[in-house]
């Protein structure tokens, strides 16, 4: 059948065919839109980097530090853990997710955050220069050399991270794992002294105060005023008797560092032990007045106050 | 004879018109315009600009050639034709008497002009149009005649693919191992399925939509059109617009009347060629014209595919040597896309076929497939290498990369950035320090040398993985470098006056009188350094011109890297009486560029070694060590010098 075209002869034929059938037409036209829907307006859990555009990155980074520096933790996470889905591999993020968890006290998430992190750290340099090398050569983060391999040799795991993981282990009461940890980074950075103070702690949990008291020790001689290797020192001694050596170290980290409240907690025990009853109950008030969310400090000062009305 | 010579013809003004168009769009955009036409960078189009008037000439004579017919016929087509006849002589006379392309500057009478280029065109195809549909009988598909989208794109996305993978891999571009390749081929596989099952799904809804109608192949014919005019629209904004600096309505509208232009021109050579005939495939008719109408069987069409893979390979290659940001290496593949389909559905529309409503459930699966793909095992860092030799694949995720949806901050950046030079700002003092004097002792020679468009990562100072810089890392090795020293700006106009004022500026090329924001020429001025200087274009804007400044190449002699003037530097013969006996020295070669449009082509590894050899010559060249001065005359005879 052949039609005559309508516009050069003038007439009025029907423009639309009246046997036509319009479902395979809808059909394509639905199977289009949804073709369309499919690639790029389908939302699939976990997707890298597609959810959120950079104005929304932006505005998620800005709340996510501002509730971080004025220690809102829990009002932080929430941005925190939008950006780590949207860019899992963003060291950045992992690092703020584990900081995070960390102050929330959630300490097996944070210790999993860094326990998936192997690339340096991008404030790393800040914190120990001798890192610098490995930066310049690594770049900072994925992608630092686009189409290039990283260099050969390279630490996998940076200072920081091992730290941080460390740390997480630590207060999740994974004393053997911490331990290990600590141990692994003190090879690798010898002189990021965080890692050895670390190694410390984990042996006066095992019970090891010899040990702990060397390694601490080693610190103190290389830099006095470190008030963590102090307390170390302190505890480390009170494990093994020598009270006069504790309170020494210890009085001597709290003049260094007056705001640590770990120190008057510290002292406190050991003034309840000499039946130093306003001795404890100083120290825990100063204890509990630079760390209010400390329930521990805030119970055992009011049973003193009750015992000493 | 007739249906060889009109389509040429039609062709060729058209041709004209858009490349008029062109023109204006460069002289309009503040980067093209100083970067390419100002700094004379290509020199025929300057001469061309120039001859424009008479070239107008030729076009307008073609033109009424074009209309005699539509001129014989009466009614509206005649009336039509005449007024664009009357429009035409007009205007060509008066760019006679007043010649327009050489003037133009970047604002927006240079976007008029470039808009306006392109309605003749579009006029003359009309008129055509018009003239054509009327004597063709549109007629129904017989019954087991089905259309060959579906085959013709699933086939065609599997040649593209197949093809530009092979180019990528014959020009060693990637170097994978077989474990990476397997992947990447089939990642790249999956993109150019998506796209060409798209382009089917597209076709299909409007074939269903169609035969609605009375008339489906009419109906088929002027949607494709309409759906071409589109896809031309869209390459233009995803490919052509944002390497330019081409954004907002104005980029909308140039895209959607340069597609209009292209799709009507594209009707009217098929209307001619299946004129006073009988159609039944719409979107066969309006695939022939870009076939030329050769392609009628399926030898025909292999034969066709196969002078596509040669011309495919042959503009991979030489686009790939004069590219900017992959502009050119991503229209040509548009182009192969275009053509490959056009060749696949003429040859396979030739043999009877069913067509089921059932294969639109395939690329359903495949987006899939691809999203299931890309959210558990996202292809990174190989494909975005591989992206980088495959400009298929290149332009095939430029399409199936969702868009953001620029938000507000994007939309400010817009607004307030890439001003226009017709838009006048006011310099602001650049003041880097409060008391500028000068340094008592004897000072050092300077000497600055700048490259654009080199990656730290190419030069193995910053990346100990690059072996092919051995001259550049003996230099590093002997000075400091700076290894967290960042360009202020991603552009060669912008950098180098912010070089200068050593400061951020605003992005307008560019700020004059550059005088109060260059604090680096105030400086110079101050230590009473005499400047021996190689100008290009941004520094004839940003200079103040001085008579004590030592010229060392001729005016546009700035695009070649040549010993001769670095020998008189090191005579230093020119030195103005009672000038201090120290040299400020500054080339721009702008060689990356002539690299680049090396008239062999070379590819990435050859312009590897040139970019060697010429990194060689500028460290013997820049050293400041008179010795090694000395040596630069010898340089001249190494081969393959720019």
């Amino acid at each position: 059948m052949r039609t005559q075209d309508t516009f050069s002869e003038g007439g009025m034929t029907p423009l639309f065919n009246p046997h036509a059938r319009p479902w395979p037409a809808v059909v394509s036209t639905l199977a289009l839109v949804l073709f369309y829907w499919g690639l790029f307006r389908m939302e699939i859990p976990g997707r890298r980097g597609t959810l959120l555009d950079p104005e929304e990155s932006r505005r998620l980074q800005e709340d996510s530090a501002v509730m971080q520096h004025f220690g809102k933790w829990k009002q932080a996470l929430k941005p925190t853990l939008q950006l780590h889905a949207s860019f899992p591999d963003n060291p950045t993020y992992m690092d703020q997710l584990g900081r995070i968890y960390d102050r929330l006290g959630r300490y097996r998430e944070a210790a999993a955050i860094w326990g998936g992190l192997p690339r340096p750290l991008p404030h790393a340099h800040r914190r120990l220069p001798a890192d610098r090398p490995v930066l310049r050569e690594t770049g900072p983060g994925q992608g630092g050399h686009r189409g290039f391999p990283t260099v050969p040799g390279a630490p996998t795991r940076q200072s920081d991270s091992i730290f941080y993981l460390a740390h997480a282990l630590e207060r999740n009461q994974e004393t053997d794992r911490a331990a290990a940890l600590y141990r692994e980074g003190m090879t690798v950075h010898p002189e990021y002294y965080d890692l050895t103070i670390g190694l410390a702690r984990m042996q006066l949990r095992q019970g090891r105060a010899r040990d702990a008291w060397q390694l601490a020790g080693k610190v103190v001689a290389q830099q006095p005023g470190n008030v963590d290797a102090l307390l170390v020192l302190g505890l480390a001694c009170r494990q093994l008797g020598d009270r006069a050596g504790a309170l020494g170290y210890l009085r001597h980290g709290a003049e260094l560092a007056d705001g640590y409240a770990d120190f008057h907690a510290v002292l406190a025990q050991i003034a309840e032990e000499d039946t130093d009853l306003d001795g404890a109950i100083l120290h825990l008030r100063k204890a509990a007045a630079l760390d209010p969310g400390n329930t521990a400090v805030a119970r055992r000062l009011a049973l003193l106050l009750r015992a000493n009305p | 004879m007739r249906r060889i010579l009109f389509p040429a013809a039609g062709a060729v003004f058209t041709a004209y018109s858009v490349a008029t168009a062109f023109y204006g769009l460069l002289a309009y955009l503040p980067f093209t315009y100083h970067q390419v036409l100002f700094a004379g960078q290509l020199p025929w189009l300057n001469a061309s600009a120039r001859w424009h008037p008479w070239l107008n000439l030729g076009a307008v004579a073609l033109l009424l050639a074009l209309l005699i017919n539509p001129l014989r016929r009466p009614g509206w087509s005649r009336r039509a034709a005449l007024l664009l006849a009357a429009c035409e002589v007009a205007g060509a006379v008066a760019l006679l008497v007043h010649p327009i392309l050489p003037g133009l500057q970047s604002d927006w009478r240079s976007l008029a002009w470039s808009l306006v280029a392109l309605v003749p065109p579009l006029w003359l195809a009309a008129i055509h149009i018009a003239a054509g549909a009327g004597r063709l009988e549109w007629g129904e598909r017989q019954e087991g005649w089905g259309p060959a989208h579906f085959a013709a794109a699933w086939r065609s996305a599997i040649f593209v693919s197949l093809l530009y993978a092979g180019i990528s891999l014959v020009r060693s571009a990637v170097r994978l191992s077989p474990v990476e390749a397997a992947p990447v081929l089939a990642w790249s596989m999956l993109a150019h399925l998506l796209i060409f099952l798209a382009l089917f799904l597209v076709l299909d809804s409007t074939m269903r939509l169609a035969r609605l109608f009375r008339t489906p192949a009419k109906v088929e014919f002027w949607l494709y059109h309409a759906l071409l005019a589109g896809a031309v629209g869209a390459v233009m904004r995803v490919v052509v617009c944002p390497s330019l600096g081409f954004t907002g309505w104005p980029s909308l509208l140039f895209s959607g009347l340069l597609g209009l232009v292209l799709a009507s021109q594209n009707a009217t050579y098929a209307l001619t060629m299946a004129s006073r005939g009988t159609t039944s495939d719409g979107i066969g008719l309006a695939v022939s014209a870009t076939t030329l109408g050769l392609v009628r069987s399926i030898p025909g069409g292999a034969a066709a595919l196969v002078v596509l893979a040669l011309a495919g390979s042959w503009m991979a290659v030489k686009a790939a040597a004069m590219d900017w940001n992959f502009t050119l290496q991503e229209l040509s593949a548009a182009l192969i896309w275009m053509a490959s389909f056009a060749c696949f559905y003429a040859s396979l529309s030739r043999r009877p076929r069913t067509s089921s409503l059932a294969w639109v459930a395939l690329p359903l699966a495949l987006v899939g497939l691809y999203r299931g793909l890309e959210a558990a095992a996202p292809p990174e860092l190989v494909m975005e290498r591989w992206a980088g030799s495959d400009v298929s694949y290149r332009l095939a995720r430029v399409f199936l990369t969702p868009n953001s949806g620029h938000g507000s901050f994007y939309q400010f950046l817009g607004r307030n950035t890439n001003i226009a030079a017709s838009v006048h700002v006011d310099p602001v003092p650049v003041q880097l320090t409060d008391s500028l004097q000068r340094s008592p002792g004897p000072l050092p020679n300077i000497f600055i040398v700048t490259f654009d468009s080199l990656r730290r990562d190419y030069l193995s100072p910053y990346n100990p993985a690059v072996t092919f810089t051995p001259a550049i890392d003996n230099f590093a090795r002997e000075n400091t470098v700076f290894r967290n020293a960042f360009t202020r700006y991603g552009g060669t106009g912008l950098s180098e006056p912010a070089i200068w004022s050593g400061a951020m500026l605003l992005h307008n090329q560019y700020i004059t009188p550059f005088g109060p924001m260059n604090a680096l020429e105030r400086l110079l001025g101050v230590e009473q350094y005499q400047m021996l200087l190689s100008r290009d274009s941004i520094l004839t804007a940003i200079l103040t011109p001085s008579p004590a400044a030592v010229e060392l190449d001729p005016p546009g002699g700035v695009a070649q890297l040549r010993p001769g003037p670095l020998a008189r530097a090191h005579g230093g013969g020119n030195r103005p009486p009672g000038g201090r006996p120290d040299a400020h020295l500054r080339l721009h070669p702008a060689t990356e560029h002539s690299y680049l449009r090396n008239p062999a082509g070379r590819g990435d590894r050859a312009g590897r070694r040139h970019l060697s050899r010429l990194l060689c010559t500028v460290c013997l060249e820049a050293s400041p060590d008179g010795r090694r001065l000395r040596r630069v005359p010898g340089l001249s005879q190494a081969p393959g010098t720019v």
